[in-house]
């Protein structure tokens, strides 16, 4: 028994299974659900590379397996990431039954953890960026309608296979630089190499508009999956390159991070304050809670247990609010749709066709505005104490930053706000009534209520998602 | 235990709050609401009555948040000499709701109560707030909460454009206190709201004037919201108080010099124009919104020359005076008098309650002093204006209402002539003469008034001027103009965003990247030495 068996085999096997079930789709849900609920739960009570007892038998689950030449290790740190990724599974997979997307949904989802946890286990690890697009491969059904050209996926395909050449070519420089002296310019090409890499899979600016595209045209519960998997998986693929060589991380990238991550927050921020079109809008939220990430990385140089717990500690408020304000997209998207046949996808969340869908739809549009809310750092909810860390952070090295980054989070709010005076701008006395089915009003009322809790109790979830710095022990010592 | 004993009321208005929908639930047929509600508030007002003897200054932790590596702050309440005034005027304006509502059967039920109650409970909390965290977290509570209840009671879409914009101006006034605590902590002293460091204190005033819809001056709602007077009245003071509370609390800091001349005009235009449009409002409630912008202008001015008592009086005086009109619904001769004594709550006159307000006049008194005096004149004589109508009288009420009703509306300036009284110290025995100077105004005014009216050819020429004015100093204009700049914006990006996704996508990514590099590596040869 390995690790690769059980984190990565069963679950691709388990979604190739599932492949052939799709006209089961009840059945397909309760399976992807209960197999990424167990792999959790494992990854949670079983310990790596020690014996473990099961009555007179005794056994022990190897922390490597070797294929090819490469091996794929994952340790007892790596455990707390393994929870995250395969309970966060839980609640995409809970979603997607209620958001009426693509039957490949669940098959596809457990492939995709299951290689993005293989990225995170490869060694050496620059493998990790051919599996990562991969990985963005895999997700291209979840994205686009069968038959229909999806311009937004195909930027997204683009731009990730001009990225990762770019990261493996960096990495071969650097296993050079192990046995060659430095000298700064070759130093400065690696960086600008890397920095190309990661701006091309990470979708920073000037390489971001596939995000928004990818919204005007996909169902929004799967495309929030996506827009929140790949980038984490691809910030920590980036985290690895500094563990391995901390020298990277010089005053100048700090600077350059911090410069990008700014201009992220600002641009996002302030196109959200003027756009007119509900699954854009999650666009710029994600291309802000990017910015963010590297706001975050940023402050490596000057405290790597404060950048790296900071970094994790976006990652829940991030899940949470891109999976509610995606299944509340996709619940007011269907029923545009159901009420206008004749409606194109890419227009039926225009704020002209949803005036006034609070009336119908209160629930939905209640927890889309809470989760626009989280992300845009509003008190109370779930991303505010995270961001208020971050700011508080940044400030420190300079309040102009920490000022910047408020002044995105306000353009966000705005955007919010206009989406508010959308839903309600309806003439006469609201008639309120619930046309959300009885489970997705559950769901939504239960993730609404989570933001809440997370955003005032956030010391019990927190210290769990510190501890996901040890999957880097070089930089969280 | 001990700790929490002075914050011990607002979670007692919460659990009732809380008592009162479970009961609604649970039993329907259960008639006691009321009984409950007021039982519930005397207790709270007790509690809140002796908290600040019962602990002194105090502060108390509500929850930790954890790891501190990763959070700097965690929300606290804190219990000292400017908290108290505001938590008892609040717990009083709970109480007094509950009596008064005796007299409006018909439109008063458990979720007025309940709803009442619960914004109470948040803004006694607010004005408790230990940090800019807490506050922050507070007034969102508030916000939302107010949000929520008004918007089920509004009819129509314009109205409900003007809450959305109430709340984006609350919502600014959160994120400009953000601002100034990041600011306080890049500085190296973190934003402590017992001892508010001057540095930051225009921020602060900032924050509390956006939120008043002082500065700068808005008013979303030009005409009141029409929801239940007893929810509306507390909304409005809640939301009032939880703001008014930063004013005193910066106070004690005073604003640099050169930030305060500007911030002492503004506040003195805003007032200005609050007092003429209070003055012609049709009736109490439709003036409402310039009464809390008036009277906050008058603690913002206090605030701006770092007069801390100043302007927790005036706060007063606009929770105190203000509450008992607007709960005085039902009409009659002989509770005159109380509209008299809400007024001389308000009149700043020696040994009242805001004769410590008198201290926002400065020596030797100036241009911006006057338009003050003349403003507090003519809120004077918008108070009477309101008081003194008689409709709609109280009639045919059962006796039981009127053994109740006129101690709900005398508790307002019972309690506040009694706090006043103690927080005034040694200020009682002075005689201040700004006071008797808006009295006396007041006075012509009202003379001069009757006087017009007696020849109608000044009247159109009058109110025409009163409406110009107000559509001026409204600055409604301004912001039509700013919104009209929106549209060419809003388009310009559009452009772009179609320009970057369009086919020629990826090359003007490239041609971006390429920008980028050239701006990074001069930044970069520029900060080389």
């Amino acid at each position: 028994m390995n690790v690769a068996l059980i984190w990565m085999f069963f679950p691709a096997a388990c979604g190739a299974v599932l492949l052939f079930l799709q006209r089961q789709q009840r059945l397909v849900y309760i399976v992807g659900i209960v197999v990424a609920l167990s792999l959790s739960l494992l990854a949670w009570q079983l310990p790596i590379g020690e014996p473990i007892s099961l009555g007179s038998a005794e056994f022990v689950i190897e922390d490597s397996f070797t294929i090819l030449g490469r091996s794929f290790v994952l340790q007892s740190n790596d455990r707390f990431y393994l929870v995250l990724l395969y309970q966060g599974l839980v609640f995409w997979f809970g979603g997607a039954a209620l958001a009426r997307v693509n039957r490949l949904f669940v098959p596809l989802g457990l492939g995709m953890v299951a290689l993005l946890t293989a990225s995170l286990s490869v060694e050496p690890f620059l493998y990790a960026a051919p599996l990562l697009a991969l990985t963005a491969l895999v997700s291209v059904p979840l994205l686009s309608q069968p038959g229909k050209p999806n311009r937004g996926v195909l930027r997204l395909i683009s731009f990730i296979f001009l990225g990762f050449p770019f990261i493996l070519f960096s990495g071969w420089l650097l296993q050079g630089l192990e046995t060659a002296p430095q000298d700064a310019s070759s130093l400065l090409e690696i960086n600008v190499i890397i920095g190309l890499g990661f701006a091309l899979l990470l979708g920073i600016f000037p390489f971001h508009t596939w995000i928004s595209m990818l919204l005007l045209e996909g169902n929004p519960f799967a495309v929030a999956f996506v827009l929140y998997e790949l980038p984490v998986a691809v910030s920590i693929l980036g985290l690895s390159f500094i563990e391995r060589y901390p020298w990277l991380i010089t005053g100048e990238l700090s600077t350059v991070l911090q410069f990008v991550g700014v201009l992220m927050v600002v641009l996002g921020g302030v196109w959200a304050g003027f756009q007119r079109h509900l699954g854009r809008m999650i666009g710029q939220a994600v291309i802000m809670e990017t910015g963010f990430s590297l706001l975050a990385i940023s402050l490596l140089g000057s405290n790597s247990q404060q950048a790296l717990s900071l970094f994790f500690t976006l990652i829940l408020p991030r899940g949470l609010s891109l999976g509610i304000w995606g299944l509340a997209l996709s619940v007011l998207q269907n029923a545009m749709q159901g009420e206008n046949k004749e409606l194109p996808p890419e227009q039926a969340l225009n704020y002209r066709h949803v005036q006034g869908i609070a009336q119908r739809y209160p629930v939905a549009s209640a927890a889309l505005l809470l989760a626009h809310f989280s992300l845009a750092g509003f008190p109370l909810l779930a991303g505010f104490p995270v961001r208020l860390a971050l700011l508080d952070a940044l400030s420190d090295e300079s309040i102009s930053i920490g000022l910047a980054c408020l002044f995105g989070l306000a353009g966000l709010m705005a955007g919010g706000i206009r989406t508010l005076a959308v839903f309600i701008s309806a003439e006469g006395v609201l008639a309120w009534e619930s046309l959300e089915t009885i489970p997705q009003r559950l769901l939504l009322v239960l993730g609404a209520a989570m933001l809440i809790l997370v955003g005032l109790f956030p010391q019990w979830f927190t210290p769990f998602l510190v501890q996901m710095m040890a999957i880097f022990p070089n930089l969280s010592r | 235990m001990s700790a929490l004993l002075p914050f011990a009321s607002p979670l007692l208005l919460l659990l009732i709050a809380g008592l009162l929908a479970g009961l609604a639930a649970a039993q329907p047929k259960f008639k006691y609401h009321w009984l409950v509600a007021v039982l519930g508030s005397i207790a709270a007002w007790l509690l809140a009555a002796f908290a600040l003897q019962a602990a002194g200054q105090s502060k108390l932790a509500l929850v930790e948040w954890e790891p501190v590596t990763v959070y700097r702050e965690s929300p606290a309440l804190l219990m000292d000499a400017f908290s108290w005034p505001f938590g008892l005027a609040l717990a009083t304006l709970a109480l007094a709701v509950m009596l008064t509502d005796v007299a409006r059967a018909a439109e008063a039920n458990w979720s007025v109560w309940s709803g009442s109650l619960f914004l109470i409970a948040l803004g006694m909390l607010a004005v408790s707030a230990g940090n800019p965290l807490s506050l922050a977290l507070l007034w969102a509570a508030i916000d939302l909460a107010e949000f929520v209840i008004l918007l089920g009671t509004i009819e129509t879409k314009a109205m409900r454009e003007r809450l959305v914009v109430a709340f984006s101006a609350r919502v600014g006034g959160v994120l400009v206190l953000l601002g100034a605590d990041l600011s306080a902590g890049a500085g190296g002293s973190p934003l402590n709201l017992s001892q508010v460091s001057q540095d930051y204190s225009i921020y602060l005033l900032l924050a509390a004037g956006l939120r008043l819809g002082v500065i700068p001056l808005h008013q979303p709602f030009l005409r009141e919201v029409p929801v239940r007077r007893s929810l509306g009245t507390s909304s409005r003071l809640v939301s009032a108080a939880s703001s008014l509370i930063l004013l005193v609390r910066t106070a004690t800091a005073g604003v640099q010099s050169t930030a305060a001349g500007y911030l002492f005009a503004l506040a003195c235009l805003t007032a200005f124009y609050a007092a003429i449009s209070w003055l012609r409002s049709q009736d109490e409630l439709d003036g409402r919104p310039y009464w809390l912008l008036g009277a906050g202008s008058f603690a913002l001015a206090a605030a701006v020359q770092g007069q801390a008592q100043a302007a927790l009086s005036w706060s007063l005086a606009l929770l105190f005076s203000g509450g008992l009109l607007f709960l005085y619904s039902g009409r009659h001769t002989s509770l005159r008098l109380l509209v008299a004594l809400g007024l001389l709550g308000f009149l700043g006159l020696p040994y009242t309650p805001n004769a410590t307000g008198m201290q926002m006049y400065r020596m030797p008194i100036g241009l911006g002093d006057l338009v003050l005096l003349l403003a507090q004149a003519l809120m004077v004589v918008g108070y009477l204006r309101h008081g003194l109508r008689l409709s709609p009288p109280l009639a045919g009420v059962e006796r039981w209402v009127w053994a109740i009703y006129p101690w709900g509306l005398t508790l307002l300036p019972l309690v506040h002539f009694g706090a006043g009284w103690w927080l005034l110290g040694g200020a009682r025995f002075e005689f201040p003469w700004q006071g008797l100077a808006a009295a006396a105004l007041s006075a012509l005014w009202i003379l001069a008034a009757r006087r017009l009216a007696l020849q109608a050819t000044w009247q159109a020429p009058v109110e025409r001027l009163g409406r110009d004015l107000t559509g001026i100093l409204s600055l409604e204009w301004l912001y039509r103009a700013l919104w009209r700049l929106y549209r060419p914006l809003r388009n310009l990006l559009d452009f772009f965003s179609n320009v970057v996704e369009g086919e020629g996508g990826v090359l003007w990514a490239l041609l971006f990247l390429v920008l980028f590099m050239a701006i990074l590596s001069q930044l970069n040869s520029g900060a080389a030495p």
